[in-house]
């Protein structure tokens, strides 16, 4: 208990100093942030450079970022034709319909965007199945949702699949028809939120949209949304009222800072280059061979390619291989390294090194179950992964 | 080293855009439950099942991919070991059924030449948010002369089915490749016919059928709307089947007597055309 009071005592004398110093705060943070006042939120926000490390200046900054925020939903997320109902133009032509050939139409806009929403749409459902947090509702939904401005409109209505009611014709016995309905109730796998109010994966949906708006050349690619889940996940569970308040827009620019690093991974163009998930599955194999050759060997005689299993492992930066309090704490670790993502390839390797003994005596497809199901227990990790 | 606990292994792929329930499907199958919130597959994942088929043990390795176009540089690799490919759709979804033809495409490319093939629409238990009919996947299936089946991982409805008919469908072609070590008794083979693969039926077949629905399906619904406008009281017959069936046959009837009295008059009656009599003659009208 003392150990830990020391530990928060120290995050609160680097945090507390006008200009973090980085070092230590990498330092401190590789083994681990307490959640305590929020420690884990300024310190991911300042390992994302999103923080700036003058702490005087971190409110107007805040304060700037959240405002360009806000911007980008006026701007990308706008229900076509709201803008022009007001003027009250008389020439009908000029007006934006939904069926308007024109490159520029807001409608087509419109339309081609609700494509890549409905995948957004699909994988924020399912983000974090284990947890309930991500379907409960915010305390903080988006306001100009919320305002009734009606100028920005849930996301997931608009991918909603409508379908038209059928009904069958029959007769009973005295000849009179009935027509029935055969809509069944619909299933519904996840309530329906009363209006104003917002599931966090519809927020998490939000970021996603407007960062492939953003960044057009990558769009959203699935596993986005897993690297976005824990970032938000500690921002909206931070004991900082302004945080929480905020935790959308900081975390679409700790998201977008992130991904700047390791935007390679999604790229399908990099996968054979330098930079891309190849080379970084690469390394993996070459520090495995040098540290354990017979785990190595055994792998490459199996066939077991690390594309069956690293390929996610790195992608998502392990997100999916252990349950998001773990996550957090390995990300800890990850996100301090200053050589990123060095750490990472190194904490895959101990990963299979760990399993050496099973690999080496079981066959391919034991193996390779034992390689994707997400098993791995932190603590046992934790002991030999972190000195 | 260990005992080797099956027969033959066949390699399985499931493809199919994202999301129409490929991870659910082979869940439904490799351990018979079903689970509604199941994280996307990134990249590519791993099932085992060993079953039974034509007293062999077969073990079925089944790969189940990510849907998403970045995966696929990922995913094709696997395409040319696989023995069986199911390639999967949504049938609430018609953006993923649009898509089976690049799927197939894709196979074309990367699969081996002799990949056996089976096109499952999936969520069928889903009827009221239905946007594919069974028709058109049915078509696109005989199109390709693809086995198909609806399926719901949901409801337990044909996944098993899907399964082994895929397995089955490999296992009767092993035999005349000599690869497999373990030979297979070729006369059982030949003898159990493959069941998942529709054959195409008789033309003559299949036009009389036609006809014979072609009534019906236009018939019924108006027999419904002539019903709405009688008098709801009284009935003719205690099923409502019956009376149509009675108007069918009376209908019948009397068009075939109309037939008859026109064919009966035909041979007596002046050909109406030069052309024709020329064609009844048995030359041929070149001018």
């Amino acid at each position: 208990m003392t150990a830990y009071r020391t530990r928060l005592k120290q995050f609160s004398e680097v945090l507390g100093t006008d200009v973090v110093d980085m070092d230590k705060l990498r330092k401190l943070c590789f083994s681990g942030c307490p959640c305590e006042s929020g420690y884990r939120s300024i310190s991911w926000k300042l390992l994302l450079n999103y923080l700036p490390l003058k702490k005087n200046e971190w409110d107007s900054w805040k304060e700037k970022q959240r405002a360009l925020y806000s911007q980008f939903v006026h701007e990308m997320i706008v229900k076509p034709g709201s803008t022009v109902n007001n003027k009250n133009n008389a020439d009908v032509t000029m007006e934006d319909h939904p069926l308007n050939p024109n490159p520029d139409s807001e409608w087509g806009a419109y339309f081609k965007d609700n494509e890549m929403l409905v995948q957004i749409d699909k994988d924020c459902r399912r983000l974090c199945p284990d947890l309930f947090f991500f379907q409960r509702p915010t305390e903080y939904p988006c306001e100009e949702m919320v305002n009734a401005s009606n100028k920005v409109e849930t996301l997931r209505k608009r991918v909603e699949q409508c379908v038209l009611q059928s009904e069958t014709v029959s007769r009973n016995w005295l000849g009179i028809t009935n027509m029935m309905s055969s809509r069944k109730k619909a299933h519904e796998e996840y309530s329906v939120l009363s209006e104003g109010e917002e599931a966090h994966w519809e927020v998490v949906e939000r970021i996603l949209f407007i960062y492939a708006k953003l960044n057009p050349g990558l769009g959203y690619i699935q596993g986005m949304n897993e690297i976005l889940g824990p970032i938000y996940y500690t921002f909206v569970n931070d004991p900082d009222v302004d945080c929480r308040r905020c935790a959308e827009a900081d975390s679409f620019f700790c998201f977008t800072n992130l991904m700047s690093e390791i935007r390679d991974n999604f790229n399908k163009t990099m996968d054979d280059s330098d930079f891309g998930i190849g080379s970084m599955m690469k390394q993996l194999m070459q520090m495995l061979k040098e540290k354990d050759p017979a785990c190595a060997r055994k792998l490459e005689e199996q066939e077991l390619k690390p594309q069956y299993y690293a390929f996610r492992y790195l992608t998502l930066l392990l997100s999916q291989e252990f349950p998001l309090p773990d996550v957090l704490r390995i990300w800890d670790s990850l996100l301090s390294d200053e050589k990123r993502f060095q750490f990472l390839i190194t904490m895959c390797c101990a990963m299979l090194i760990l399993l050496r003994s099973d690999i080496l005596k079981d066959d391919f497809p034991t193996n390779m179950k034992l390689l994707q199901v997400s098993h791995f227990f932190f603590n046992f990790l934790f002991q030999k992964c972190f000195r | 080293m260990a005992k080797k606990t099956y027969d033959l292994l066949f390699k399985l792929l499931l493809i199919g855009d994202s999301g129409v329930g490929k991870t659910c499907l082979l869940f439904r199958f490799s351990d018979d439950a079903f689970n509604t919130t199941f994280i996307s597959t990134i990249g590519i994942d791993f099932k085992i099942k060993t079953v039974e088929l034509g007293g062999k043990k077969i073990k079925l390795q089944i790969w189940d991919t990510a849907g998403q176009e970045r995966f696929h540089t990922i995913t094709t690799s696997y395409y040319r070991g696989a023995m069986g490919i199911m390639l999967v759709y949504d049938i609430t979804n018609g953006k993923t059924f649009d898509n089976i033809s690049k799927w197939l495409r894709n196979i074309d490319e990367h699969a081996n030449e002799d990949v056996e093939k089976m096109i499952l629409g999936n969520k069928c238990d889903m009827d009221d948010k239905r946007q594919v009919s069974k028709d058109r996947g049915d078509s696109i299936a005989r199109e390709h002369s693809i086995p198909f089946l609806e399926t719901s991982a949901k409801a337990n409805i044909n996944v098993e089915r899907a399964f082994m008919d895929l397995a089955q469908a490999i296992l009767n072609k092993t035999p005349s490749k000599d690869s497999e070590p373990r030979g297979i008794d070729v006369h059982k083979q030949e003898g159990s016919s493959r069941k998942c693969s529709p054959s195409p039926p008789h033309p003559c077949l299949a036009a009389l059928s036609a006809l014979a629905w072609q009534p019906y399906s236009i018939g019924w619904p108006l027999f419904g709307q002539l019903q709405q406008h009688l008098p709801t009281a009284c009935p003719l017959t205690p099923f409502p089947w019956m009376d149509y069936l009675l108007l069918v046959l009376f209908i019948g009837s009397a068009l075939a007597a109309v037939a008859a009295a026109a064919l009966a008059r035909l041979p007596s009656s002046p050909p109406p055309h030069p052309h024709a009599r020329a064609a009844g003659d048995g030359h041929i009208c070149c001018q």
